[in-house]
């Protein structure tokens, strides 16, 4: 077994890609022509935001994410080597601050926002071991 | 899902109005009666006999509220139905009516025409069933097409009370849709017909029915309890016996209408 992907159920995918490309940079790798499904462009372990009617298609209930409301117990790590500058980009771009990127004891920097659906997304200084 | 042939679904063009859900028929292969489930919608319906080629008889028109109850509907072999679905929360808009004053219930011939007017008299005015099935799609369509719209927050809440699989609270869907919990009760009861916490009680019941009938391997009963949001399986045990008048562990009743696809 291993991690393929990690994806978001939304209510608008192709707005989802639009705000990844233009908050954290991200690029879209692939999209449906139905637009019910995404792929961005982050590696090894993908990235997706599908339509909520496609859990609905699959049998599923969930609870959809909000902005106005808590965010979930799960978040979206992004890692860059600057991430002061990619935290106020973000925000710049419409993320909702969560936490200013500060320092932890163990030297990396991290910062909390909140995309365009309410999920959180951590951006981080990579750790140097 | 156990359905039964006499019961067909009909793909609408895309140009459908969003409204309509559903385009149904059904033809009754023998005397019987046919158990319809609940789903919460409202549908618009004709109900007649004869074939294809030959006259209209025994027309009777009926606007079918939103139910929370299983019904048993009486057929005799020959007996005929075309029926529109439509989507939640817009069957009251779209036929006129106020749909919690059909709550369990409907409306039937004369109060219909009342109600339809020219658009009656257009369905009564077909020569035959293949006329009468071009007549309802069009009174539909027509109808759905002039209907006031949802206020998009409402529409909203109503994907989200589905998406949850009737599992979200009524606090939940308030934030998420930005509006004081108090008046959104308020218009979800009056655009569904069902109060939020009947409706979400129908969906429950529909989705956990599907997860116990999934015709590959469906859950267990206890699985499905669990998955489908109630407390336990003699809650779920209840349920069943007040939406569908039947017990999880058998096979649903065959059903005319009140099925959604998805």
């Amino acid at each position: 077994m291993r991690l393929g992907y990690t994806l978001i159920y939304v209510s608008d995918v192709a707005a989802a890609v639009a705000f990844y490309e233009s908050a954290f940079g991200l690029q879209q790798r692939f999209i449906h022509e139905s637009g019910l499904y995404a792929e961005m462009d982050t590696g090894e372990t993908t990235l997706s935001f599908a339509a909520e009617t496609m859990a609905q298609m699959n049998g599923l209930a969930i609870r959809p994410n909000s902005p106005r409301d808590l965010p979930a117990g799960i978040e979206i790590c992004l890692v860059t080597d600057s991430p002061e500058q990619a935290y106020d980009h973000a925000v710049a771009a419409g993320a909702l601050a969560a936490k200013a990127v500060e320092e932890k004891p163990w030297g990396q920097r991290v910062g909390y926002v909140r995309d365009l659906n309410g999920c959180l997304v951590e951006i981080c200084s990579p750790i140097h071991p | 899902m156990p359905w039964p042939s006499d019961y067909h679904e009909h793909a609408e063009p895309t140009a459908t109005p969003r409204a309509i859900e559903a385009v149904w028929t059904f033809t009754a292969s023998a005397d019987g009666v046919h158990v319809v489930l609940p789903d919460g919608r409202m549908d618009l319906i004709v109900a007649f006999r004869g074939d294809d080629d030959h006259l209209v008889e025994d027309l009777r028109l009926l606007i079918v509220g939103p139910a929370q109850r299983w019904t048993d509907v009486p057929v005799v072999r020959g007996d005929r139905f075309f029926g529109i679905r439509f989507r939640p929360g817009r069957g009251g808009a779209c036929l006129g009516v106020e749909a919690t004053a059909l709550r369990d219930g409907g409306i039937f011939d004369n109060d219909v025409d009342e109600v339809l007017g020219a658009h009656a008299r257009a369905l009564r005015a077909a020569a035959n069933p293949v006329a009468l099935a071009v007549a309802i799609r069009d009174v539909a369509r027509k109808r759905a097409a002039s209907a006031s719209e949802l206020r998009s927050s409402v529409q909203r809440a109503i994907e989200l009370v589905h998406l949850g699989g009737g599992r979200l609270g009524l606090e939940d869907i308030a934030v998420a849709v930005d509006m004081p919990e108090r008046t959104l009760r308020r218009h979800l009861s009056h655009s569904l017909g069902l109060s939020f916490k009947a409706y979400s009680s129908v969906l429950r019941f529909q989705r956990t029915m599907r997860l116990l009938t999934r015709d590959d391997r469906p859950l267990s009963l206890v699985e499905a309890a669990l998955e489908g949001g109630y407390s336990d399986q003699a809650h779920m045990t209840r349920e069943f016996r007040r939406h569908g008048g039947f017990t999880p562990g058998a096979r649903p009743p065959l059903v005319l209408i009140g099925m959604d696809f998805d």
